[in-house]
């Protein structure tokens, strides 16, 4: 799977949030708040364009003390969130 | 790790919107409130906010630091000199004033939770909203009627 175009990770008001944001509009009208985790996890998928749950599992066990079975999990329902929420494409 | 779908307002996201849109960037803002009824319903609509690209006008509807102490998305109801007059459609009463360097943004476009994006400034509107400026005097009435029975059914014009 890969992340859609048109969604960018920004910090507003202290927060880490996925905005919807073209060329010319940025919508804060409805935003997708991530952990500190998720957003490590956005940019891994950011940075290998396409990527598997095992990838992103991979990162997390790499940079957090998690077991793999945890963090295929972990992964697993985030990016699962990710597609409920429309912002990743198969 | 969850994936939150989340509204945020405040100043500080108004402080970010007003940075982007100096930058010449179109914001998608989300208000809340019930002051823009039945224009805009707070809560669950946003606007789609532009620099102002020409003098202000009556009738525009505005993002506006007023009275020196808070934002507003309010429609400018006078201008005089500077000073610029703004209420909210959905106030009966309570009129604030800024300047027209207070005035960081215009409204363009109401988005409703769908995605579908109503222009403000439609001859209907426009008509609708003169008209409404006529019926101050008795819009108190008007809007208790409306919210106890088309804002049921998300009745906006």
């Amino acid at each position: 799977m890969k992340l859609k175009n048109g969604f960018v990770l920004r910090e507003v008001c202290g927060e880490k949030v996925i905005v919807g944001e073209g060329a010319e509009t940025v919508n804060f009208g409805k935003l997708i708040s991530l952990n500190e985790t998720a957003a490590v996890l956005w940019n891994k998928a950011l940075g290998l364009g396409d990527f598997t749950v095992e990838q992103l599992a991979d990162a997390l066990t790499e940079e957090y003390e998690v077991n793999r079975e945890q963090a295929l999990s972990d992964v697993k329902k985030l990016t699962e969130g990710w597609q409920e929420a429309g912002l990743v494409e198969s | 790790m969850e994936t939150t779908v989340k509204t945020m307002y405040g100043d500080m996201l108004i402080h970010e919107s007003i940075a982007l849109l100096q930058e010449g960037r179109r914001v998608v803002l989300a208000v809340k409130g019930i002051s823009m009824h039945p224009f805009i319903l707070g809560g669950k609509e946003s606007v789609e906010l532009v620099k102002p690209q020409s003098a202000l006008k009556v009738g525009d509807v505005v993002l506006a630091w007023v009275n020196g102490t808070h934002y507003v998305i309010h429609r400018i109801i006078g201008i005089e000199g500077s000073r610029v007059r703004l209420m909210g459609d959905g106030n009966s009463s309570g009129v604030e004033q800024c300047g027209v360097d207070e005035v960081a943004a215009v409204a363009e476009y109401v988005i409703a939770p769908n995605g579908k994006r109503r222009y403000l400034y439609s001859g209907k509107r426009l008509r609708f909203a003169r008209l409404w400026n006529k019926l101050l005097p008795v819009r108190r009435w008007i809007l208790a009627i409306y919210r106890r029975t088309l804002l049921k059914m998300n009745f906006v014009i």
